[in-house]
């Protein structure tokens, strides 16, 4: 009696193992795969974790990543429909903010204080934001640099038109800084640490630190259908696990970034304290949008009239349904 | 298991059962106390928050030394606050730190809002910074009730686990319980079950083991004692049926003493007249006849006197066990007296006595009596008598068959007569 109670027992297992194999293996078939241009920097950190770690796996979609430069340029990904999915720093959002309305900010999932840095030659011997009037500053246009910039010269009274304006991609910019093509440039993080690295004691940090918070968003082109909506959800899902994985593991999490983009540890250690990673959506991210939007107004960074609605370019649909307390809005 | 190892389980139990609440309620309390600290400290930012937003509203315009002042003092107690946060999980770790680090930026952006507003001269980035300001403090705001929305979560869900915890405890215990008293009951009753039906047997003379369908140390000890006493009495106790038996079985014995001759270990006369009183009364109730030959041993004085007594002794246990091979399993042989015998034939009429009287004359004629290697030629004479209505009793027919005897000896002996009805009518 007792044998044909296990026996049972073992056929139910089996059967039930194999069922939930079969319908895994078959999720994994049907499910619909995403593309995602990741900027390649520290700040995505959460998208190589949920690589690593398998999270998107777990979750409804099959994801690509594709490494870009910069969130500018993951932007233009999305938007010419090569991504589904890219990651973007508030700066971006807004300047392309005041051209277009066919994209949407998901979540903000990083952000730091200190990623966009300026750094002078000791030989333009900048020691104050005064000092830098008349140099010729390396910029990457239309991205948080230029925001930081027009900021920092305004702490001092001056404009950018009291500055030479030269503008690079930001993988050229340490380059151009080294070739003495400019004297200050504007680097985000890892091309700050390479610039560091490359001239040594010839680079100087400038102290910028807390002008700009930059806010690392998940964007898309607007979720018209709600096809497009639960592959938001999904991604967000597993970012969310990631991040929940850096806060226990943060030490494995250094570990596996580090492998991913082909850093070093050193500059691991020096970025890592100023990063922190959260999945939000609120009033902060607007009001940073917005009085990012009007300093460029003011400060004559672009050109237009009217300031857009930031709050129209924020969906807040698929965080809700992953996180509804990371949503204030 | 005994009953008492069985109270004495349930006791451990209980207790362990009791440990275990009171670690649950321990392990919530503290628990709770730890999700109610994080709760009162996330209401504590929550609060300062307020106060520094407040103040850099009520402050727009020109800084002054002693809104400055006042600010900072805010701003102080702010970062005392966030940094005696309590133990927090990874995930509100992170929000602490962000926290942290907003604060961080928050001094720094307040005192080169502090240095522009010396200088007079930077309106539009004193004023874009002070955005900035706001949107660090509303960044912060927006950790802190996370944070608070997260410490809430643990709350509600400390509480549920302590609920479901405690609920299956109970459910535990109830079922622990449960199981417990019908255990206990099912061996109090079907041993008690046993005992009585133990007892029953007793009662009725059947001194049975009683065997427990439900093992316990105690009711196991006391039926050993049963047992042994029922065994004791069953070795020293005679039962009714078994005396019973045993007075029937002498009085049988006694009777067939009392109807049997001791010396043929045939019927003797009382026994013959029982039998006799018995067919004769069935004549009167059944339209059939009954027969009855008197037989006596020719010259039977002269065997004792030639050969002895003791073989004149075996001359008639002899002549009995030729008469019962020789007469029907219903006919009834009878020692009347000496040599003299008797044979009622029920059913049997006088062409069947007569039958039976030549049948036991020629066995006796065929097979001569051998005693101590002596052949003895012996013969009988048999004195008939067919019962009919005429004969009132029993004896009337005997008389008759005496009488019938008695003319067949004087006619020689080895013979047979029938009485007929003028010898009855004298005998009556």
């Amino acid at each position: 009696m007792r044998l044909i109670v296990i026996l049972i027992v073992l056929v139910v297992t089996v059967f039930v193992i194999s069922v939930y194999n079969d319908k895994s293996k078959a999720s994994a078939v049907n499910k619909p795969t995403v593309t995602i241009a990741v900027s390649k920097t520290p700040l995505s950190a959460p998208f190589y974790i949920a690589e690593s770690q398998g999270f998107f796996d777990q979750s409804c979609v099959n994801v690509v990543i594709n490494d870009v430069i910069g969130g500018k340029n993951s932007f233009e990904q999305v938007v010419m429909g090569n991504a589904d999915f890219g990651t973007s720093s508030g700066s971006v959002i807004v300047f392309q903010g005041m051209f277009r309305d066919d994209f949407v900010s998901l979540a903000s999932f990083a952000q730091s204080d200190n990623d966009v840095k300026l750094i002078s030659h000791v030989k333009a011997n900048i020691i104050d934001s005064i000092d830098i009037a008349g140099k010729r500053i390396g910029v990457t246009k239309g991205a948080s640099g230029e925001y930081l910039l027009s900021t920092y010269l305004a702490l001092s009274g001056l404009t950018i038109a009291d500055v030479k304006v030269h503008s690079f991609s930001a993988d050229k910019l340490p380059q151009a800084l080294f070739d003495h093509k400019v004297d200050v440039i504007v680097p985000w993080e890892p091309y700050a640490f390479q610039t560091i690295q490359m001239l040594n004691n010839e680079a100087k940090t400038l102290n910028t630190k807390n002008l700009n918070t930059l806010m690392f968003n998940l964007i898309s082109r607007r979720l018209d259908s709600t096809e497009k909506l639960k592959k938001a959800t999904c991604v967000l899902h597993a970012l969310n696990d990631a991040i929940n994985y850096i806060s226990t593991n943060p030490d494995n999490a250094r570990k596996i970034i580090i492998t991913r983009i082909g850093a070093t540890q050193k500059f691991i250690d020096w970025v890592w304290p100023d990063y922190i990673f959260k999945l939000s959506l609120n009033r902060s991210l607007l009001m940073n949008l917005q009085s990012q939007a009007s300093w460029m107004l003011e400060s004559g960074l672009v050109d237009t009239v009217k300031l857009p609605d930031y709050r129209l370019l924020l969906d807040t649909r698929a965080l809700k349904k992953v996180n509804p307390m990371a949503v204030r809005l | 298991m005994g009953l008492t190892q069985r109270l004495y389980l349930f006791t451990v139990a209980g207790f362990g059962l009791m440990i275990i609440v009171f670690s649950i309620l321990f392990w919530s309390w503290k628990s709770l106390n730890i999700a109610m600290e994080k709760v009162d400290y996330t209401q504590r930012v929550g609060e300062v928050v307020d106060q520094l937003q407040l103040h850099i509203f009520t402050r727009q315009g020109a800084l002054s030394h002693q809104k400055s002042d006042t600010w900072l003092t805010e701003q102080k107690r702010f970062t005392e606050v966030i940094s005696s946060a309590p133990a927090l999980t990874a995930q509100q770790q992170t929000l602490q730190n962000s926290i942290m680090s907003q604060n961080g930026s928050l001094i720094i952006l307040f005192k080169q809002i502090q240095q522009l507003s010396d200088q007079y001269t930077h309106n539009k980035i004193e004023a874009h910074l002070n955005v900035r300001l706001l949107t660090q403090i509303e960044l912060i705001r927006e950790d802190c009730l996370q944070l608070a929305s997260s410490a809430e979560s643990s709350l509600r869900y400390i509480m549920r686990k302590l609920f479901y915890m405690l609920a299956l405890v109970l459910v535990l215990t109830f079922c622990g319980l449960t199981w417990g008293v019908i255990d206990v009951s099912r061996v109090f009753k079907s041993s008690i079950k046993d005992i009585q039906y133990g007892i029953s047997d007793i009662l009725d003379g059947n001194y049975k083991k009683i065997k427990l369908s439900k093992k316990s140390s105690e009711f196991s000890e006391f039926v050993e004692k049963f047992n042994a006493m029922s065994k004791q009495l069953a070795e020293t106790t005679v039962s009714r049926d078994s005396l019973q038996a045993l007075v029937e079985g002498r009085t049988e014995a006694l009777r067939i003493i009392s109807n049997t001759d001791p010396l043929t270990n045939i019927a003797n006369r009382r026994a013959l007249y029982e039998r006799g009183e018995i067919e004769f009364s069935r004549t009167k109730r059944h339209p059939f006849k009954l027969a009855l030959l008197m037989i006596d041993c020719d010259f039977f004085k002269k065997v004792n006197d030639s050969y002895g007594h003791l073989v004149g002794d075996q001359v008639l246990q002899q002549l009995c066990r030729t008469f019962e091979k020789e007469i029907r399993d219903v006919d009834f042989l009878a020692r009347y007296g000496g040599e003299e015998f008797v044979i009622l034939l029920p059913h049997c009429e006088e062409g069947g006595a007569i039958e039976t009287a030549k049948r036991l004359q020629l066995a006796l004629k065929n097979a001569p009596l051998l005693i101590n290697k002596i052949s003895l030629n012996v013969t009988i004479s048999i004195g008939i008598a067919i019962n009919e209505d005429k004969y009132a009793t029993f004896e009337a027919l005997l008389n008759d068959a005496d009488n019938a005897l008695f003319v067949a000896k004087n006619n020689g002996r080895n013979r047979f007569e029938i009485a007929d009805s003028r010898l009855n009518n004298q005998t009556n």
